[in-house]
Protein backbone atom coordinates (compact mmCIF):
# COMPACT_ATOMS: atom_id res chain seq x y z
CA UNK A 1 0.00 0.00 0.00
CA UNK A 2 1.24 3.37 -0.92
CA UNK A 3 2.52 5.40 2.04
CA UNK A 4 -0.41 8.43 1.27
CA UNK A 5 -2.73 5.64 1.63
CA UNK A 6 -1.75 4.71 4.87
CA UNK A 7 -1.64 8.26 6.09
CA UNK A 8 -4.88 8.52 4.75
CA UNK A 9 -6.00 5.65 7.02
CA UNK A 10 -4.55 7.20 9.54
CA UNK A 11 -6.73 10.35 9.12
CA UNK A 12 -9.70 8.36 9.23
CA UNK A 13 -8.99 7.22 12.53
CA UNK A 14 -8.93 3.86 10.88
CA UNK A 15 -7.08 1.34 13.20
CA UNK A 16 -6.22 -0.58 9.95
CA UNK A 17 -3.65 1.89 9.50
CA UNK A 18 -1.27 0.70 12.28
CA UNK A 19 -1.71 -3.08 10.04
CA UNK A 20 -0.39 -1.75 6.87
CA UNK A 21 2.22 0.14 8.61
CA UNK A 22 3.51 -3.13 10.53
CA UNK A 23 3.25 -4.92 7.65
CA UNK A 24 5.48 -2.16 5.44
CA UNK A 25 7.95 -1.44 8.05
CA UNK A 26 8.02 -3.02 10.89
CA UNK A 27 11.43 -4.66 9.61
CA UNK A 28 12.89 -1.73 8.80
CA UNK A 29 12.16 -0.15 12.26
CA UNK A 30 12.90 -2.69 14.31
CA UNK A 31 16.86 -2.57 12.40
CA UNK A 32 16.54 1.10 13.50
CA UNK A 33 15.64 0.15 17.22
CA UNK A 34 18.02 -2.66 17.17
CA UNK A 35 21.26 -0.64 16.29
CA UNK A 36 20.38 1.24 19.42
CA UNK A 37 19.54 -1.08 21.92
CA UNK A 38 20.88 -4.18 20.63
CA UNK A 39 17.62 -6.02 22.45
CA UNK A 40 15.02 -7.77 20.92
CA UNK A 41 12.49 -7.16 23.38
CA UNK A 42 13.61 -3.25 24.73
CA UNK A 43 13.59 -3.06 20.20
CA UNK A 44 9.72 -4.32 20.38
CA UNK A 45 8.55 -1.71 22.99
CA UNK A 46 10.44 1.31 20.91
CA UNK A 47 8.31 0.11 17.81
CA UNK A 48 5.51 0.08 19.49
CA UNK A 49 5.47 2.68 20.96
CA UNK A 50 6.05 4.28 17.58
CA UNK A 51 3.18 2.65 16.31
CA UNK A 52 0.69 4.57 19.35
CA UNK A 53 2.47 7.79 18.67
CA UNK A 54 2.36 7.98 15.16
CA UNK A 55 -1.46 7.44 15.82
CA UNK A 56 -1.33 10.01 17.90
CA UNK A 57 0.33 11.86 15.70
CA UNK A 58 -1.52 11.65 12.47
CA UNK A 59 -3.33 13.64 12.15
CA UNK A 60 -2.86 16.89 12.59
CA UNK A 61 0.58 15.46 10.69
CA UNK A 62 0.89 14.29 7.59
CA UNK A 63 4.39 13.04 6.75
CA UNK A 64 5.24 13.50 2.84
CA UNK A 65 7.84 10.66 3.66
CA UNK A 66 5.91 8.07 5.89
CA UNK A 67 9.32 5.97 6.44
CA UNK A 68 11.43 8.90 7.77
CA UNK A 69 8.66 10.18 10.07
CA UNK A 70 8.02 6.47 11.49
CA UNK A 71 12.15 6.10 11.78
CA UNK A 72 12.46 9.41 13.55
CA UNK A 73 9.82 8.37 16.23
CA UNK A 74 11.84 5.02 16.84
CA UNK A 75 14.97 6.80 16.73
CA UNK A 76 13.53 9.30 19.72
CA UNK A 77 11.89 6.37 21.31
CA UNK A 78 15.10 4.30 21.19
CA UNK A 79 17.27 6.80 22.76
CA UNK A 80 14.67 7.19 25.44
CA UNK A 81 14.93 3.63 26.92
CA UNK A 82 18.36 3.29 26.15
CA UNK A 83 18.95 6.28 28.35
CA UNK A 84 16.35 5.18 30.90
CA UNK A 85 18.09 1.79 31.01
CA UNK A 86 21.06 2.97 31.08
CA UNK A 87 20.32 5.38 33.89
CA UNK A 88 18.83 2.33 36.01
CA UNK A 89 21.62 0.53 35.70
CA UNK A 90 24.06 3.51 37.42
CA UNK A 91 24.73 2.35 41.10
CA UNK A 92 24.29 4.78 43.73
CA UNK A 93 22.67 7.59 41.86
CA UNK A 94 19.59 8.12 43.54
CA UNK A 95 19.51 11.56 42.09
CA UNK A 96 19.99 10.22 38.35
CA UNK A 97 17.08 8.27 38.96
CA UNK A 98 14.85 10.70 40.53
CA UNK A 99 15.88 13.23 37.74
CA UNK A 100 15.05 10.40 35.23
CA UNK A 101 11.77 9.90 36.53
CA UNK A 102 10.61 13.37 36.85
CA UNK A 103 12.06 14.20 33.24
CA UNK A 104 9.32 11.37 32.47
CA UNK A 105 7.02 13.02 33.60
CA UNK A 106 7.19 16.49 31.96
CA UNK A 107 5.01 15.28 28.85
CA UNK A 108 7.35 16.61 25.53
CA UNK A 109 10.50 16.79 27.43
CA UNK A 110 12.60 19.32 26.15
CA UNK A 111 11.54 22.64 26.64
CA UNK A 112 10.16 25.43 24.33
CA UNK A 113 13.86 26.62 24.33
CA UNK A 114 15.69 23.81 24.53
CA UNK A 115 13.57 22.40 21.30
CA UNK A 116 14.61 25.64 19.35
CA UNK A 117 17.88 25.09 20.52
CA UNK A 118 17.98 21.44 19.27
CA UNK A 119 16.40 22.43 15.95
CA UNK A 120 18.78 25.07 15.12
CA UNK A 121 21.49 22.55 16.03
CA UNK A 122 19.98 20.60 13.36
CA UNK A 123 19.65 22.77 10.96
CA UNK A 124 23.34 23.36 11.28
CA UNK A 125 24.24 19.90 10.94
CA UNK A 126 21.92 19.93 7.87
CA UNK A 127 23.98 22.58 6.92
CA UNK A 128 27.24 21.01 7.32
CA UNK A 129 26.12 17.60 5.78
CA UNK A 130 24.95 20.02 2.74
CA UNK A 131 28.69 20.98 2.12
CA UNK A 132 30.34 17.71 2.22
CA UNK A 133 29.62 15.34 -0.74
CA UNK A 134 27.00 12.73 -0.80
CA UNK A 135 28.77 9.72 0.16
CA UNK A 136 30.56 10.91 2.88
CA UNK A 137 26.77 12.93 3.92
CA UNK A 138 25.57 8.97 3.57
CA UNK A 139 28.62 7.52 5.98
CA UNK A 140 27.75 10.00 8.37
CA UNK A 141 24.15 9.96 8.59
CA UNK A 142 23.98 6.22 8.13
CA UNK A 143 26.11 5.74 11.05
CA UNK A 144 25.02 8.56 13.59
CA UNK A 145 21.13 9.15 12.54
CA UNK A 146 20.52 5.15 11.90
CA UNK A 147 23.43 4.28 14.02
CA UNK A 148 24.57 1.15 11.47
CA UNK A 149 27.34 -0.92 11.99
CA UNK A 150 30.74 -0.08 10.66
CA UNK A 151 30.84 -3.07 8.70
CA UNK A 152 27.03 -2.71 7.16
CA UNK A 153 28.07 0.97 5.80
CA UNK A 154 30.82 -0.82 4.03
CA UNK A 155 28.77 -3.24 2.53
CA UNK A 156 26.34 -0.73 1.34
CA UNK A 157 29.21 2.01 -0.22
CA UNK A 158 31.44 -0.04 -0.97
CA UNK A 159 34.14 1.29 0.82
CA UNK A 160 36.56 -0.32 3.24
CA UNK A 161 35.61 -0.53 7.34
CA UNK A 162 38.97 1.71 7.49
CA UNK A 163 37.89 4.58 4.88
CA UNK A 164 34.54 4.50 6.80
CA UNK A 165 36.42 5.35 10.27
CA UNK A 166 38.17 7.91 8.57
CA UNK A 167 35.29 9.64 6.98
CA UNK A 168 33.93 9.26 10.18
CA UNK A 169 36.39 11.03 11.64
CA UNK A 170 37.22 13.56 9.11
CA UNK A 171 33.75 14.40 9.24
CA UNK A 172 33.71 14.88 13.21
CA UNK A 173 36.39 17.49 13.12
CA UNK A 174 34.71 18.91 10.29
CA UNK A 175 31.35 19.55 12.25
CA UNK A 176 32.94 20.29 15.62
CA UNK A 177 34.57 23.38 13.62
CA UNK A 178 31.72 23.99 11.65
CA UNK A 179 29.48 24.25 14.60
CA UNK A 180 32.10 26.59 16.35
CA UNK A 181 32.57 29.03 13.70
CA UNK A 182 28.52 29.10 13.88
CA UNK A 183 28.51 30.25 17.25
CA UNK A 184 27.58 27.09 19.00
CA UNK A 185 29.07 26.14 22.53
CA UNK A 186 31.08 23.11 21.96
CA UNK B 1 27.31 20.79 24.65
CA UNK B 2 27.71 16.83 24.44
CA UNK B 3 26.96 13.90 22.34
CA UNK B 4 24.10 13.51 23.51
CA UNK B 5 22.63 16.73 22.22
CA UNK B 6 23.98 16.15 19.20
CA UNK B 7 22.47 12.67 19.45
CA UNK B 8 18.84 14.60 19.82
CA UNK B 9 20.00 17.62 17.22
CA UNK B 10 20.08 14.94 14.51
CA UNK B 11 16.31 14.27 15.04
CA UNK B 12 15.97 17.55 13.22
CA UNK B 13 17.86 16.91 10.40
CA UNK B 14 16.52 17.66 7.42
CA UNK B 15 14.58 14.44 5.32
CA UNK B 16 16.24 15.05 2.31
CA UNK B 17 19.87 14.29 3.49
CA UNK B 18 17.98 11.01 5.53
CA UNK B 19 16.47 10.16 2.43
CA UNK B 20 19.37 9.93 0.31
CA UNK B 21 21.38 8.20 3.07
CA UNK B 22 18.37 5.75 3.35
CA UNK B 23 18.27 4.76 -0.09
CA UNK B 24 22.22 4.16 0.31
CA UNK B 25 21.38 1.16 3.16
CA UNK B 26 18.17 0.56 0.68
CA UNK B 27 20.88 -0.53 -1.68
CA UNK B 28 19.27 1.63 -4.10
CA UNK B 29 22.42 3.39 -5.70
CA UNK B 30 23.96 -0.32 -6.96
CA UNK B 31 26.00 1.15 -9.25
CA UNK B 32 27.78 3.41 -6.47
CA UNK B 33 28.07 -0.18 -4.21
CA UNK B 34 29.96 -2.15 -6.83
CA UNK B 35 33.68 -2.82 -5.50
CA UNK B 36 36.28 -0.41 -4.76
CA UNK B 37 38.49 -2.33 -6.99
CA UNK B 38 36.00 -3.21 -9.80
CA UNK B 39 35.22 0.56 -10.00
CA UNK B 40 39.25 1.54 -10.61
CA UNK B 41 39.29 -1.85 -13.03
CA UNK B 42 36.65 -0.33 -15.40
CA UNK B 43 37.94 3.37 -14.53
CA UNK B 44 41.24 1.99 -15.83
CA UNK B 45 40.42 0.43 -18.59
CA UNK B 46 38.23 3.07 -20.21
CA UNK B 47 41.01 5.50 -19.51
CA UNK B 48 43.18 3.24 -21.40
CA UNK B 49 43.80 5.69 -24.27
CA UNK B 50 44.44 8.41 -22.46
CA UNK B 51 47.00 7.03 -20.45
CA UNK B 52 48.85 5.35 -23.32
CA UNK B 53 48.90 9.23 -24.31
CA UNK B 54 50.27 10.44 -20.90
CA UNK B 55 52.83 7.38 -20.62
CA UNK B 56 54.02 8.86 -24.57
CA UNK B 57 53.99 12.14 -23.37
CA UNK B 58 55.83 11.75 -20.32
CA UNK B 59 58.45 9.90 -22.33
CA UNK B 60 58.36 12.59 -25.12
CA UNK B 61 59.42 14.57 -21.79
CA UNK B 62 62.16 12.40 -21.36
CA UNK B 63 63.92 12.03 -24.54
CA UNK B 64 63.69 15.61 -25.14
CA UNK B 65 65.69 16.79 -22.16
CA UNK B 66 67.86 13.72 -22.62
CA UNK B 67 69.77 15.22 -25.54
CA UNK B 68 68.51 18.69 -25.03
CA UNK B 69 69.37 19.51 -21.92
CA UNK B 70 72.11 16.96 -21.47
CA UNK B 71 71.31 16.42 -18.10
CA UNK B 72 71.93 13.94 -16.35
CA UNK B 73 69.07 11.85 -15.73
CA UNK B 74 70.18 9.23 -13.57
CA UNK B 75 72.48 6.15 -11.49
CA UNK B 76 71.76 4.09 -15.02
CA UNK B 77 73.27 6.03 -17.73
CA UNK B 78 76.05 7.48 -15.01
CA UNK B 79 77.37 3.78 -14.24
CA UNK B 80 76.91 2.89 -17.78
CA UNK B 81 78.79 6.18 -19.17
CA UNK B 82 76.90 5.93 -21.87
CA UNK B 83 76.75 10.21 -23.02
CA UNK B 84 72.81 10.88 -22.71
CA UNK B 85 72.72 12.64 -26.15
CA UNK B 86 74.18 9.70 -27.64
CA UNK B 87 71.90 7.39 -26.10
CA UNK B 88 68.98 9.40 -27.32
CA UNK B 89 70.34 8.76 -30.97
CA UNK B 90 69.42 5.49 -30.91
CA UNK B 91 67.07 4.17 -32.68
CA UNK B 92 63.81 4.04 -30.82
CA UNK B 93 63.04 0.45 -31.35
CA UNK B 94 66.93 -0.74 -29.96
CA UNK B 95 65.82 2.02 -26.86
CA UNK B 96 62.91 0.42 -26.22
CA UNK B 97 63.96 -3.32 -26.87
CA UNK B 98 67.16 -2.91 -24.40
CA UNK B 99 64.90 -0.65 -21.73
CA UNK B 100 61.63 -1.97 -21.59
CA UNK B 101 61.79 -5.47 -22.64
CA UNK B 102 59.48 -4.71 -25.70
CA UNK B 103 59.61 -8.07 -27.05
CA UNK B 104 58.40 -9.27 -24.01
CA UNK B 105 55.56 -7.69 -23.74
CA UNK B 106 51.83 -9.21 -23.59
CA UNK B 107 48.98 -8.51 -25.86
CA UNK B 108 47.69 -5.14 -25.00
CA UNK B 109 44.39 -6.93 -24.09
CA UNK B 110 46.17 -8.41 -21.77
CA UNK B 111 47.99 -5.60 -20.29
CA UNK B 112 44.66 -3.79 -19.55
CA UNK B 113 43.62 -6.52 -17.73
CA UNK B 114 46.54 -7.60 -15.47
CA UNK B 115 47.67 -3.84 -15.21
CA UNK B 116 44.48 -2.65 -13.61
CA UNK B 117 45.05 -4.09 -10.13
CA UNK B 118 48.53 -2.19 -9.71
CA UNK B 119 46.37 1.11 -10.73
CA UNK B 120 44.89 0.38 -7.49
CA UNK B 121 47.15 3.01 -4.91
CA UNK B 122 46.49 4.30 -1.62
CA UNK B 123 44.09 7.16 -1.55
CA UNK B 124 42.89 9.06 1.34
CA UNK B 125 41.61 12.55 2.45
CA UNK B 126 43.92 12.80 4.89
CA UNK B 127 46.18 10.55 4.03
CA UNK B 128 49.05 12.50 5.41
CA UNK B 129 49.33 9.59 8.38
CA UNK B 130 50.08 7.20 5.78
CA UNK B 131 53.97 8.40 5.20
CA UNK B 132 54.27 8.57 8.85
CA UNK B 133 52.44 4.78 9.19
CA UNK B 134 54.61 3.31 6.35
CA UNK B 135 58.19 5.44 7.62
CA UNK B 136 57.41 3.88 10.73
CA UNK B 137 56.74 -0.02 9.76
CA UNK B 138 58.97 -0.88 6.64
CA UNK B 139 61.71 1.78 6.56
CA UNK B 140 60.60 1.99 2.51
CA UNK B 141 60.57 6.32 3.26
CA UNK B 142 64.33 6.75 2.83
CA UNK B 143 66.06 9.68 1.64
CA UNK B 144 68.21 9.47 -1.35
CA UNK B 145 66.39 6.21 -2.10
CA UNK B 146 65.72 6.90 -5.52
CA UNK B 147 67.45 8.88 -8.45
CA UNK B 148 65.89 9.77 -11.87
CA UNK B 149 62.15 10.18 -11.22
CA UNK B 150 62.65 14.14 -10.66
CA UNK B 151 62.81 15.83 -13.72
CA UNK B 152 62.63 19.74 -14.35
CA UNK B 153 59.46 20.15 -16.69
CA UNK B 154 59.85 23.97 -16.59
CA UNK B 155 62.57 24.50 -19.16
CA UNK B 156 60.90 24.75 -22.48
CA UNK B 157 61.53 22.55 -25.20
CA UNK B 158 62.62 24.10 -28.06
CA UNK B 159 60.47 23.28 -31.44
CA UNK B 160 63.05 21.74 -33.01
CA UNK B 161 64.11 19.28 -30.90
CA UNK B 162 60.14 18.63 -29.49
CA UNK B 163 59.65 17.95 -33.80
CA UNK B 164 62.12 15.91 -33.93
CA UNK B 165 61.13 13.77 -30.55
CA UNK B 166 57.78 13.95 -31.85
CA UNK B 167 58.69 11.10 -34.37
CA UNK B 168 59.42 8.82 -31.32
CA UNK B 169 56.21 9.30 -29.89
CA UNK B 170 54.28 6.58 -31.40
CA UNK B 171 56.92 4.05 -30.84
CA UNK B 172 57.63 5.01 -27.17
CA UNK B 173 53.95 4.67 -26.55
CA UNK B 174 53.43 0.85 -26.69
CA UNK B 175 57.06 0.58 -25.61
CA UNK B 176 55.70 2.23 -22.24
CA UNK B 177 52.62 0.56 -22.37
CA UNK B 178 54.59 -2.59 -21.91
CA UNK B 179 56.76 -0.69 -19.29
CA UNK B 180 53.27 -0.25 -17.67
CA UNK B 181 52.56 -3.47 -17.34
CA UNK B 182 55.94 -4.45 -15.50
CA UNK B 183 55.61 -1.63 -13.38
CA UNK B 184 54.12 -0.94 -10.59
CA UNK B 185 52.08 1.34 -9.14
CA UNK B 186 50.89 -1.04 -6.45
CA UNK B 187 48.26 -0.75 -4.00
CA UNK B 188 49.13 -0.03 -0.37
CA UNK B 189 45.62 -0.19 0.79
CA UNK B 190 46.92 -2.42 3.54
CA UNK B 191 49.05 0.16 5.43
CA UNK B 192 46.27 2.06 4.86
CA UNK B 193 43.82 0.16 6.79
CA UNK B 194 46.36 -0.62 9.68
CA UNK B 195 46.76 3.47 9.83
CA UNK B 196 43.30 4.49 10.01
CA UNK B 197 42.89 2.03 12.66
CA UNK B 198 45.52 3.80 14.47
CA UNK B 199 43.75 7.21 13.60
CA UNK B 200 40.39 6.60 15.04
CA UNK B 201 42.69 5.25 18.05
CA UNK B 202 43.96 8.59 18.64
CA UNK B 203 40.51 10.25 18.75
CA UNK B 204 40.66 10.66 22.06
CA UNK B 205 41.99 12.79 24.68
CA UNK B 206 45.79 12.45 24.01
CA UNK B 207 44.56 13.38 20.29
CA UNK B 208 43.27 16.77 22.17
CA UNK B 209 46.39 17.82 23.17
CA UNK B 210 48.18 17.06 20.70
CA UNK B 211 45.63 19.16 18.85
CA UNK B 212 46.61 22.08 21.33
CA UNK B 213 50.57 21.43 20.80
CA UNK B 214 52.45 24.63 18.95
CA UNK B 215 52.67 23.91 15.19
CA UNK B 216 54.91 22.00 13.90
CA UNK B 217 57.86 23.10 11.89
CA UNK B 218 60.49 20.75 9.66
CA UNK B 219 63.86 22.57 8.65
CA UNK B 220 64.17 22.21 5.28
CA UNK B 221 66.95 18.96 4.69
CA UNK B 222 69.65 19.29 1.86
CA UNK B 223 70.29 16.64 -0.70
CA UNK B 224 71.46 13.16 0.82
CA UNK B 225 75.47 12.04 -0.36
CA UNK B 226 75.55 10.32 -2.92
CA UNK B 227 72.13 11.45 -4.14
CA UNK B 228 72.24 12.78 -7.46
CA UNK B 229 71.56 16.50 -8.41
CA UNK B 230 68.38 17.42 -10.61
CA UNK B 231 67.41 20.35 -11.55
CA UNK B 232 63.79 19.63 -9.09
CA UNK B 233 65.85 18.57 -6.05
CA UNK B 234 65.36 21.98 -4.59
CA UNK B 235 61.39 21.45 -4.83
CA UNK B 236 61.47 18.38 -3.13
CA UNK B 237 61.68 17.77 0.49
CA UNK B 238 63.25 14.73 2.25
CA UNK B 239 61.93 11.72 3.90
CA UNK B 240 62.60 12.85 7.15
CA UNK B 241 60.88 15.99 6.24
CA UNK B 242 57.55 14.08 5.18
CA UNK B 243 57.70 11.68 7.81
CA UNK B 244 57.34 14.42 10.12
CA UNK B 245 54.53 16.28 8.16
CA UNK B 246 52.97 13.32 8.27
CA UNK B 247 53.15 12.22 11.66
CA UNK B 248 52.29 15.92 12.84
CA UNK B 249 48.79 15.57 10.28
CA UNK B 250 48.25 12.63 11.54
CA UNK B 251 47.64 14.27 15.12
CA UNK B 252 45.40 16.85 13.97
CA UNK B 253 48.25 19.59 14.07
CA UNK B 254 48.80 22.19 11.63
CA UNK B 255 52.39 21.35 10.05
CA UNK B 256 54.78 23.49 8.28
CA UNK B 257 57.39 22.30 5.79
CA UNK B 258 59.76 24.58 4.54
CA UNK B 259 60.54 23.22 1.71
CA UNK B 260 57.99 22.76 -0.05
CA UNK B 261 55.83 25.12 2.23
CA UNK B 262 52.99 22.78 3.10
CA UNK B 263 50.11 23.75 5.68
CA UNK B 264 47.50 21.11 6.92
CA UNK B 265 44.87 23.33 8.13
CA UNK B 266 42.33 20.21 9.06
CA UNK B 267 41.11 20.05 5.56
CA UNK B 268 42.95 20.86 2.82
CA UNK B 269 46.71 20.97 2.49
CA UNK B 270 47.96 24.78 0.98
CA UNK B 271 51.35 24.37 -0.80
CA UNK B 272 53.81 27.78 -1.71
CA UNK B 273 55.10 27.00 -4.53
CA UNK B 274 56.62 28.79 -7.44
CA UNK B 275 55.68 32.02 -5.84
CA UNK B 276 52.11 30.89 -5.62
CA UNK B 277 49.51 29.36 -3.20
CA UNK B 278 48.04 26.06 -4.56
CA UNK B 279 45.80 24.14 -2.24
CA UNK B 280 45.07 20.19 -2.41
CA UNK B 281 42.40 18.40 -0.82
CA UNK B 282 44.20 14.78 -1.05
CA UNK B 283 47.29 13.22 -0.58
CA UNK B 284 47.98 10.19 -2.23
CA UNK B 285 50.30 8.02 -1.83
CA UNK B 286 51.44 5.09 -4.05
CA UNK B 287 54.95 2.64 -4.18
CA UNK B 288 56.80 3.11 -8.01
CA UNK B 289 59.14 1.26 -9.53
CA UNK B 290 60.67 3.45 -11.86
CA UNK B 291 62.57 2.81 -15.39
CA UNK B 292 65.42 1.35 -13.47
CA UNK B 293 63.96 -1.20 -11.41
CA UNK B 294 64.05 0.95 -8.04
CA UNK B 295 61.33 1.59 -5.72
CA UNK B 296 60.15 4.74 -4.87
CA UNK B 297 57.19 5.73 -2.41
CA UNK B 298 55.75 8.86 -3.85
CA UNK B 299 53.40 11.09 -2.23
CA UNK B 300 51.46 13.26 -4.05
CA UNK B 301 49.20 16.31 -2.94
CA UNK B 302 46.32 16.08 -5.66
CA UNK B 303 42.49 17.25 -5.70
CA UNK B 304 41.54 13.80 -7.38
CA UNK B 305 40.96 11.41 -4.31
CA UNK B 306 42.61 8.49 -6.82
CA UNK B 307 44.83 8.64 -9.84
CA UNK B 308 45.40 6.66 -12.57
CA UNK B 309 48.85 4.34 -12.91
CA UNK B 310 50.13 6.75 -15.54
CA UNK B 311 48.83 9.85 -13.14
CA UNK B 312 50.96 8.68 -10.80
CA UNK B 313 53.51 7.93 -12.63
CA UNK B 314 54.02 11.21 -14.33
CA UNK B 315 53.67 12.88 -10.77
CA UNK B 316 56.40 10.95 -10.24
CA UNK B 317 58.57 11.54 -13.41
CA UNK B 318 57.68 14.91 -13.23
CA UNK B 319 58.12 16.54 -9.50
CA UNK B 320 56.39 19.45 -9.11
CA UNK B 321 53.82 19.97 -11.47
CA UNK B 322 51.13 22.67 -9.04
CA UNK B 323 49.70 23.52 -12.64
CA UNK B 324 48.44 20.65 -13.35
CA UNK B 325 46.62 19.52 -9.84
CA UNK B 326 48.94 18.06 -8.78
CA UNK B 327 52.33 18.12 -6.31
CA UNK B 328 55.17 15.67 -5.47
CA UNK B 329 55.97 15.51 -2.07
CA UNK B 330 58.99 13.69 -2.30
CA UNK B 331 60.36 10.82 -4.28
Amino acid sequence: MEDSAIVALYWERNESAITYTQEKYSRYLMKIAMNILMSEEDSEESVNDTYLKAWESMPPHRPDRLSLFLGKITRERSIDIYRRKHSLKRAGSAYSVCLDELSEMLEGGASPEEMYDLKELGRAISDYLRSIPEKRRNVFLCRYFYMDPLQEISEKSGLTVQNIKSILFRERKGLKAYLSKEGFDI
Amino acid sequence: MNGSKLMDALQYIDDDLLEQAQKMRDGSTADDTVSVNGNRRKTFVRRLPYIAALAAASFLAVFTLRFVNGINMGSHDSAAGVPAAEQAAAPAEEYAAEEYAVEEAAPAGMMAEEAAPAVSMAKEEAPAETAARKAGESGTVTAGAGSGVMYDMTEEIPDAEAAEADMYTAQMASAAAAADEGAAVTAAEEPMAELYAAAEAEETEEAAELEEAPAASFAAAGNTAGQETMAADAEKSSADEIRAFAEAASSGQAAVLDQPHVRFDGSAYTVDADGKEYSYRYLVTAAYTDKQGISHTVYILSDKDEMTESEARSAAEQGISAEKGYILLSE
